[in-house]
């Protein structure tokens, strides 16, 4: 009998001090975070309509042909206002540029004019530190660089909607010299916003 | 577990800081439409060499001369009594015609005389054709003196200068006024 359970003791003490036979602790960490998406995009901006008054279309109806320069429809020299407003927007932190090119149908590319100033950055409400030619220029035929994003606009995606983006103004002129007066002329103008130089 | 975990935020890390160099370029296009006014119009042009438009004053002519100038003008003189400049942009061939009243007693006594007419777009002489390269009768019926070149046909904006000298032949004339009216006719009919 004695012999008998001592043989019993020893077993359950071996079962006991086995680790593997201790109920697991698991340690799980749940792992959480939040993804801010990239923005790279550029837009017609028509926050103002008053102020910039066209987007994809741009209309010169019945030019003066005795007139050097004409501006577009409903437009006046020095009213302050634009044809068309870019709204450039980036949180990318790299410097992007901003590119135009014309093509024109029925006339030359130098009976075409754009104007361009100093972008506004809404995200700080002040004129962009960008670079630019400010100014009348010439429409080129292959895109061209008018405009390297300055420190403010890298990131220029306030918290508001209506605190985001660089706000790029443009207005055209075209000549309408020796241009009959029973033909249509078109001219198509491509910007592109891009991060290549 | 804790080497799972670190390596997972490697990972992001990665991810996000590739992501920014791809950004694909952003286009936009705008049409631009245009149109042109219609122009075909012919005005009297002055200037210090151009001395007369509405009247041509000849207050002394010399019965014995068959060449007698407006006031202020001499032979070779380089100026020019009448300048008109005719604008068109209608693409079409045009034409400067001239004539006189019949009524008047300076009928067969009056002449002109047109050089090369100037593009002033070129500032340079027009392409079109002079019909007569020295004096030339005015009569009581249309004449054409010059007819359009390719680059008179639309020619904005400052348009094509035709200038005009004139002569009084006084031979027969007893003394005594005459007038006589000059009809400058531009018109797209040959």
């Amino acid at each position: 009998m004695k012999k008998i359970l001592l043989v019993t003791i020893l077993l359950l003490t071996a079962i006991f001090l086995n680790p593997s036979s201790f109920a697991e602790t698991r340690t799980v960490i749940a792992t959480g975070g939040f993804d801010v998406s990239n923005v790279f995009m550029m837009e017609f901006y028509t926050g103002e309509p008053s102020k910039y008054l066209y987007t994809t279309q741009i209309s010169f109806t019945n030019m003066d042909p005795t007139k050097t320069w004409v501006q577009a429809d409903n437009r006046f020299q020095g009213d302050g206002n634009n044809d068309i407003g870019l709204l450039c927007k980036s949180n990318l932190g790299e410097t992007w540029y901003l590119k135009i090119q014309g093509s024109p149908s029925g006339f030359f590319l130098e009976q075409v004019k754009y104007g361009f100033w100093r972008p506004w950055n809404r995200k700080y409400g002040q004129a962009s530190n960008g670079d630019l030619t400010e100014g009348w220029q010439p429409l080129p035929a292959s895109p061209a660089r008018i405009f390297a994003a300055g420190a403010n606009d890298l990131n220029n995606m306030g918290t508001e909607t209506s605190q985001q983006g660089t706000l790029c103004g443009f207005s055209f002129v075209i000549n309408p010299s020796q241009l009959d007066a029973n033909n249509n002329y078109t001219c198509q103008i491509q910007f592109t916003m891009t991060l290549s130089v | 577990m804790k080497k799972l975990v670190i390596t997972s935020i490697v990972m992001l890390f990665a991810i996000a800081i590739a992501g920014a160099s791809y950004a694909a370029d952003q286009t936009l296009s705008s049409n631009v439409n245009a149109s042109v006014g219609s122009i075909f119009s012919m005005a009297f042009y002055t200037d210090a060499k151009v001395l007369y438009s509405t009247n041509v004053p000849f207050s002394s002519v010399d019965p014995s001369s068959a060449f007698n100038y407006a006031d202020d003008r001499t032979e070779d003189d380089g100026k020019s009594d009448v300048g008109l400049v005719i604008k068109s942009n209608q693409g079409n061939p045009w034409y400067l015609k001239i004539k006189m009243n019949a009524a008047s007693p300076l009928l067969t006594k009056l002449g002109a005389f047109t050089g090369q007419p100037k593009n002033r777009n070129w500032d340079s002489d027009a392409d079109g054709g002079v019909t007569y390269g020295d004096w030339f009768p005015i009569t009581a019926a249309d004449v054409t003196i010059y007819t359009a070149g390719t680059g008179d046909q639309t020619n904005t904006p400052e348009g094509t200068l035709a200038t005009l000298n004139f002569k009084v032949d006084g031979s027969g004339l007893v003394p005594g006024p005459y007038t006589a009216t000059i009809t400058y006719t531009l018109t797209e009919t040959a």
